[in-house]
């Protein structure tokens, strides 16, 4: 399936899923670091898979299809459902870190929307889920769904592949290699968010919360926890 | 009604049961049961004094196969306390592919100033079993729960893993009609990956978490030192974690035992309890017999 968009839609997205979007997602590393140093994480192939499994399994599962719920709540000024929508999302978060991750994020793009006077609905529930901060911006900027979640899992995935080039570490050739591996992967993972129901939304990786869990605590670490 | 429903109908077999506790002059009483089909709840006992209720939820069957549909609804009122538990594992064995799929439905729901605790035993997913389970709590108000879910995926000690079949488990709590957890597990087709996933359940077999709350925020977090040290007795090899996610600390354990896991949300139990219910854990005989 292609995307259709117009010029400007597309040059916001691109700043919306920008590394230089400054909301802090380059200081955390979702369980990553953790991984690496249990020694789960040796090599680009095995960042591919504890990667892909997380695209498929989660992003596809859980925050695609709240992002498609919070656009469609905030582009028809709808705030109870993108409100409820943005409590399913943080009651998805399996750990105080994931979910530190989510409203650290969340607050910084809020808190950027406001300086850029680009109208956040109010009154604000009392954490924003990133995807709702992501979808408020998306639907200011007119941003097509589709087009939202290839922004949306750009923005995770480059974050990612940036954290195990540091961590495991990967060189330049090799990540680019591996994002490149991933991102044939994205517009089937966007299409199967289209087919899941309400009452079908969530995930669940063990592995993945235990190693967000033990971050919380590692002793030694370069990500925020 | 088509003959084709009543054919599928037919093939269906449904059990339920309906359970209502109320605050009484003598303390929490079981104030309504219904029941039908093979589900069964025994009167209940009184281990800790009048005020909390201890109920056994009896499936005499003790295995659930194609076209068994089991719907568990529990209703608490304000200043009742209940722990409600099951004697033994839910097994679900190898579905019937002609068959519908087993179903298995467990709906709480938890008035303001009422205690809920839902401890089933584990749930052992036999090899080709084909089964949607669904956990809905829904909590008024200050409303609390202590809850658990343990899953095992085929029989460790036979040798025998989940090679086929498919598995969805769906555990949601709501506030006022807003989520507060949500968790979906779902085992078929590409997602059975997870199984051996390094982020999903890593090749071991049982998997389960444990969850306690709500506790007023901006709570507790002091416990987490007690609580990791519950897990420091876990055998080699497995795992678990604690944290504290909004108003619930959330527990979860990895690995080949699902006595294990009990052990260790029992060690968790020991500490929590007190904090949120204002009263020591009081574990249910029938654990040990």
């Amino acid at each position: 399936m292609a995307i259709t968009t117009t010029d400007s839609a597309l040059l916001r997205l691109l700043q919306l899923s920008s590394a230089a979007l400054p909301v802090g997602g380059y200081a955390f590393s979702q369980g990553m670091e953790t991984a690496v140093e249990k020694g789960w994480l040796r090599d680009a192939e095995a960042v591919g898979d504890w990667l892909a499994v997380q695209l498929q399994e989660s992003l596809a599962r859980v925050d695609l299809p709240l992002l498609q719920r919070a656009l469609w709540g905030a582009r028809a000024r709808d705030f109870e459902r993108l409100w409820y929508w943005n409590d399913y999302t943080l009651a998805c978060r399996e750990t105080a870190e994931l979910r530190l991750t989510d409203t650290a994020m969340g607050a910084a793009l809020i808190k950027l929307l406001e300086n850029l006077a680009i109208p956040t609905p109010r009154p604000a529930p009392a954490a924003h889920s990133f995807v709702t901060a992501f979808a408020i911006a998306g639907a200011h900027w007119q941003l097509d769904s589709r087009a939202a979640c290839h922004g949306y899992v750009w923005a995770w995935l480059e974050n990612q592949v940036a954290a195990a080039t540091k961590l495991v570490p990967l060189g330049q050739s090799s990540a680019q290699r591996l994002l490149g591996q991933l991102l044939e992967t994205v517009p089937t993972a966007v299409d199967n968010a289209q087919r899941v129901a309400d009452d079908e939304i969530g995930a669940s990786l063990p592995g993945l919360a235990m190693a967000s869990v033990w971050h919380e605590t590692q002793y030694s670490r370069l990500f925020r926890s | 009604m088509t003959v084709s429903t009543a054919v599928a109908d037919s093939q269906l077999w449904r059990a339920s049961l309906e359970l209502e506790f109320q605050h009484r002059r003598h303390g929490t009483r079981l104030s309504r049961c219904e029941h039908c089909g093979p589900l069964y709840v025994q009167k209940p006992f009184y281990p800790e004094g009048p005020d909390w209720a201890h109920v056994y939820i009896l499936h005499p069957p003790g295995g659930i196969v194609s076209g068994d549909c089991l719907d568990i609804r529990v209703r608490t009122f304000a200043n009742t306390g209940v722990l409600l538990t099951t004697p033994g594992a839910a097994r679900i064995y190898r579905a019937r592919e002609t068959l519908p799929k087993q179903q298995l439905r467990t709906q709480l729901q938890i008035e303001a100033d009422a205690c809920l605790e839902w401890f089933p035993m584990e749930t052992i997913v036999y090899d080709g079993a084909d089964v949607d389970l669904c956990t809905d709590i829904e909590l008024t108000g200050n409303a609390r729960c202590a809850v658990w879910e343990i899953s095992c995926f085929g029989r460790p000690a036979s040798g025998e893993s989940f090679q086929r079949g498919t598995f969805k488990q769906r555990y949601r709590i709501q506030r006022d009609g807003r989520p507060l957890f949500v968790d979906r597990l779902s085992l078929e087709g590409n997602s059975r990956q997870l199984l051996l996933a390094r982020a999903g359940l890593q090749g071991q077999p049982v998997s389960g978490f444990f969850l306690v709350g709500p506790f007023p925020k901006p709570g507790e977090v002091e416990l987490l030192p007690a609580l990791q040290a519950c897990i420091e007795t876990t055998r080699q090899g497995d795992s678990g974690t604690v944290t504290r996610v909004g108003e619930f600390y959330l527990g979860r354990y990895l690995g080949r035992s699902a006595e294990q896991a009990r052990l260790l949300f029992i060690a968790w139990w020991q500490i929590l309890r007190p904090v949120l219910m204002g009263r020591p854990a009081s574990l249910p005989r029938i654990w040990f017999t």
